[in-house]
């Protein structure tokens, strides 16, 4: 793992400019905040590191090849068990049981996905991101359709399966513990 | 259980309405009777060549529908990753659905011998079907879930397992179920025109040359029996081979 240097990039849609002339530096093992309003390209930043976008100008040096995501739509199979879509991208299908017991899902863990409420499917989609084995995590809106109290437990559960990895949230929503360890970003 | 009471009352009134214009007919040459057509059915099978003539039909049409369904899935796997293979192909699929299956038959007795004829016509009037509808279906796949896969490096084989078949299975058992019918009544049309010989298609033509009625339906209700239980075997076989347990 190493730095990620974003220098000068810029990226528009239809001729709409969503990102102008951006560069950053993502140091190795930190964790950032991007909490600009809707609309300020946080999600485009997203996709760009994600590999989904080609940036019209600019570059991007040290990506790693592997990469955590939580969309901001949760993209989760359907048909398929919470445990299933888990399984599917996690490094280590032993700490499934536990992560699911720590955001309250254990007992949903062999119900189709389709079953469940929008708040246990933002928690699924977080698992599955958490547990893919990865040099960079990137959560959209990690904190959406929960309550106060799941959007406590899902901030701790981010701080402690970081393992020291680089990680960017894209929030609007905000919570004391990663407000207090994480850099903003304003883009 | 009303509808299914309905739809025995239904078939019960349309064999009293042919029974009853067999009898005003009144002749066996021209329309046999449901009756006589139920007695010849409990004989047939004790013709001579009979399974060697089932034989010959179901391995033809079963064969040239298998083709058809392979290669109109293969094609629309390439043609929905290469445009050029799709633009090639639409001619080819815009006329094999527009020529009339009589015609199709008649053209390919010119090339083909009448012993394979029902293969090629059933792979023909099968396989646009199929390709169009798994083309429409890989268009219509999700791409959120396509780049979800892309961003987790899931491997080809689960995102085909997981992701995109149970996508395609609504329009592939579509397709099959549609086009299992079609292969029959095609194939059949192909072995009435050509002729071979110990084909079912041959003993419908010679019933009809000697104005044996009963034959006639008989051998109709038995390619009926064939194609229903082709299509629901084919079909639930295909299910099975395409179910994904949640669990797994």
């Amino acid at each position: 793992m190493s730095d990620i240097l974003i220098e000068n990039i810029n990226k528009s849609y239809d001729g709409k400019q969503v990102i102008n002339k951006l560069s950053l530096v993502l140091r190795e093992g930190q964790l950032y905040l991007l909490d600009s309003p809707s609309g300020t390209g946080k999600t485009t930043l997203l996709r760009i590191l994600m590999g989904l976008e080609v940036v019209d100008s600019g570059y991007l040096r040290g990506v790693p090849s592997r990469i955590s995501v939580m969309f901001q739509e949760d993209r989760l199979i359907e048909e398929l068990s919470v445990r299933k879509n888990i399984e599917l991208v996690a490094a280590d299908n032993s700490r499934i049981e536990e992560s699911l017991r720590e955001l309250g899902l254990y007992e949903y863990a062999d119900k189709a996905v389709k079953e469940l409420s929008g708040g246990m499917k933002r928690r699924t989609a977080l698992i599955r991101a958490m547990l893919h084995a990865s040099g960079l995590v990137l959560l959209d809106e990690p904190f959406t359709g929960l309550d106060q109290k799941t959007k406590e437990e899902a901030a701790g559960y981010i701080i402690r399966h970081l393992d020291g990895r680089t990680a960017v949230i894209a929030s609007h929503i905000g919570d004391e513990r990663i407000d207090a360890i994480a850099e903003h970003i304003d883009i | 259980m009303r509808n299914n009471a309905e739809k025995l009352g239904a078939v019960l009134i349309a064999l009293l309405f042919w029974q009853l214009a067999a009898k005003h007919i009144d002749s066996s040459i021209l329309m046999a009777t449901p009756v006589e057509v139920l007695k010849r059915l409990t004989t047939i099978w004790r013709d001579d060549g009979f399974v060697e003539v089932i034989l010959f039909t179901l391995t033809r049409i079963s064969l040239g529908y298998l083709l058809a369904v392979a290669a109109g899935l293969l094609a629309a796997f390439a043609a929905n990753a290469y445009r050029a293979i799709e633009v090639l192909l639409s001619p080819w699929v815009a006329a094999f659905r527009a020529v009339p299956v009589a015609s199709m038959i008649v053209i390919l007795l010119i090339w083909v011998s009448a012993v394979n004829l029902s293969v090629i016509v059933a792979f023909l009037v099968v396989f646009p079907v199929v390709y169009t509808n798994m083309l429409a279906g890989l268009k219509a796949r999700s791409t959120a879930l396509w780049e979800m896969a892309k961003v987790f490096t899931m491997s080809r084989g689960k995102y085909l397992r997981y992701v995109l078949l149970p996508q395609l299975k609504p329009y592939m058992l579509s397709a099959c179920s549609v086009t299992a019918g079609m292969a029959w009544k095609a194939g059949v049309a192909a072995e009435v025109i050509g002729t071979p010989p110990r084909s079912v298609g041959k003993m419908i033509y010679q019933s009809k040359i000697w104005l044996n009625t009963a034959d006639l339906f008989a051998w109709t209700m038995i390619l009926v029996l064939l194609s229903v239980i082709f299509e629901k075997l084919f079909i639930t076989l295909l299910k099975m081979l395409l179910k994904v347990d949640k669990q797994t």
